[in-house]
């Protein structure tokens, strides 16, 4: 067999036994579930609640997609793929799989489709919520900016999931992880408190975390505000911390504790 | 002797490996040939994990040499892998994967796989093909894990304590496997703490306690030049069973020319003789022409691997 079709076959074998992994483990999919689709259904339906009692929806889920999406991107990036990584280390899949002619970034890069794929999914599912079927004005000038912002975001918090997956060799030290990380970054990133009601300084703090650059900047383009960054700024940043974060991950992934 | 250089696949020279201020391995060398089922025998934290992971370029060495089919492990990383596999101590597999898929997998990983198929009904595995790893049987889950480590074709074969764990019927079947495998030409290299694994199964092998080999060679070779003490047992019947029948027997044996460690245990119905010695065959030959000793149910219990390891081990 040539070199290539080699690296073809177990690319495409490993990528289907990832995605098998990732479809077959209930934990993972509890951990998406309550990220994003348990989140999302209790925003409209407390949204729906709301519209009966006064006769007209509050608009809950929209001002909220920032928060939703960040939830849910970190779900994917933490929960289903950095505490995996950390647990098949710990488990010793990954020290059996660093025995074979597997590299490490083939190993990355076939790990990550299956996360893309749900990933593209919740920024479709977002897209539609904020421009709604109908606002056709409002879709022809919103959707392609605001689908690169929620894009580049997941990708962005793919990349970290990764990162953290690439060393830590405790499945408990990444699970505590996985729960402290959305906190703070539900209150530093904008999406639960306005930045504004933050002094002065602690705000330009916050506005140099990643997390922030992807809320402040939707939520900003969602009201049609102006961003607390230039468009074009976060979006480099935004892709520059995601090949940054990969680039490490690859770099510093370990098969075995 | 050129020919035995030229037959060895794997050199280790004066491999040293420190985890910060604490050193497991204090400069071991030993070789194993092409072909033969080599092991490395020793307690529980003697070193074995880490001599094998590091012989296996899972871990660097802190100084000294291992060369595998003329490559550097930690280094030829490519080339080793297609070469060599290694079923790692703490291994697991992916659990929702079924034993084929995983096959599957494992094969597309070389570049001249075995059918996954073929090594399905080899290692026994047919009636679980269609089972997720999760749900097989420690023995079944041994038996993949070598499966995936013979299927991509390896010169060498490196196994990490391959039956810890399994109940005795497991292990006698994972060694039958395991001797298939040299039956078919694989050179094996594994640890164990298992004597009657490592009298089984190696053609040689070295004993290592606290990070250093303090012996070497065929098992054979290692009891006749450690533990040349047997023991002779007999029954001398119709003795009475008070003390002094005991000294008196040990008398009469001292007067026949038997000399050395003889103990004598009262039965029921006489006396149970014990004599170590360097020469059963000239013991039982005295016994038997020694007029009125009348003794009966001879046994010699010659020394066995495990009597060579704990000779060793204390003497370290």
């Amino acid at each position: 067999m040539g070199r290539s079709r080699r690296a073809g076959a177990a690319l495409r074998e490993l990528a289907l036994a990832q995605a098998r992994m990732l479809l077959r483990d209930p934990r993972a999919f509890v951990a998406l579930l309550l990220g994003f689709a348990v989140l999302l259904a209790m925003f409209i339906g407390v949204d729906m609640l709301l519209a009966v009692s006064f006769g007209a929806s509050p608009g809950l889920v929209r001002g909220n997609l920032g928060l939703i999406a960040l939830m849910g991107f970190l779900a994917v990036g933490l929960g289903a793929t950095a505490v995996p990584l950390v647990t098949q280390r710990e488990d010793g899949l990954l020290r059996q799989i660093g025995t074979t002619p597997v590299g490490r970034g083939v190993f990355l890069l076939t790990h990550a489709p299956a996360r893309a794929v749900i990933l593209v999914a919740e920024c479709g599912v977002l897209l539609m919520l904020a421009t709604p079927p109908g606002a056709v004005d409002a879709v022809s000038v919103t959707a392609a900016p605001l689908g690169l912002t929620l894009l580049l975001g997941a990708a962005m918090l793919l990349a970290l999931g990764y990162l953290l997956g690439a060393r830590l060799a405790r499945s408990d030290a990444v699970r505590h992880l996985a729960y402290l990380i959305p906190m703070l970054a539900l209150v530093s990133s904008g999406a639960l408190l306005p930045l504004e009601l933050f002094p002065g300084p602690v705000r330009i703090l916050l506005l140099a975390l990643p997390t922030t650059w992807f809320v402040a900047t939707f939520d900003a383009q969602l009201a049609e505000a102006d961003p607390p960054l230039p468009l074009g700024a976060a979006w480099a940043l935004m892709a520059a911390a995601t090949v940054l974060m990969w680039a490490a991950a690859a770099k510093l992934f370990r098969w075995h504790r | 002797m050129m020919g035995a250089t030229a037959d060895r696949v794997v050199e280790v020279d004066r491999l040293r490996k420190s985890y910060g201020d604490h050193e497991v391995l204090r400069g071991i060398s030993f070789h194993v040939r092409r072909g033969e089922v080599f092991g490395l025998l020793g307690p529980n934290g003697a070193g074995k994990t880490t001599a094998l992971e590091t012989l296996v370029g899972l871990r660097r060495p802190t100084s000294g040499t291992v060369e595998v089919l003329g490559l550097v492990p930690a280094r030829d990383r490519r080339a080793f892998t297609e070469r060599v596999s290694v079923q790692p101590q703490a291994a697991a597999l992916f659990p929702t994967l079924t034993v084929f898929e995983t096959l599957r997998l494992f094969a597309s990983f070389y570049s001249g796989p075995r059918d996954p198929e073929s090594v399905i009904s080899e290692f026994g595995l047919e009636a679980a093909r269609r089972t997720r790893v999760k749900h097989l049987s420690g023995g079944q889950q041994r038996r993949l894990l070598l499966g995936i480590a013979s299927i991509g074709n390896p010169e060498i074969l490196v196994l990490d304590e391959p039956s810890a764990g399994l109940d005795p019927a497991s292990r006698r079947n994972l060694w039958d496997v395991i001797e298939r495998q040299r039956e078919l030409g694989a050179t094996v290299i594994l640890s164990t703490h298992q004597m009657d694994e490592a009298t089984r199964l190696c053609d040689r092998l070295a004993i290592l306690v606290a990070g250093r080999i303090e012996a070497e060679g065929s098992p054979e070779e290692l009891i006749r030049e450690h533990s040349r003490v047997s023991t002779v047992a007999f029954f001398l019947p119709e003795r009475s069973s008070s003390g002094d029948a005991a000294a008196v027997a040990v008398a009469e044996l001292e007067r026949a020319g038997i000399t050395g460690g003889i103990t004598a245990s009262p039965e029921r119905d006489g006396l149970r003789i014990a004599v170590e010695t360097e020469d059963p065959d000239g013991v039982l030959r005295r016994i038997a022409f020694t007029p009125g000793l009348h003794a009966t149910g001879f046994r010699v219990i010659r020394s066995s691997l495990e009597d060579v390891f704990l000779e060793v081990s204390d003497g370290a």
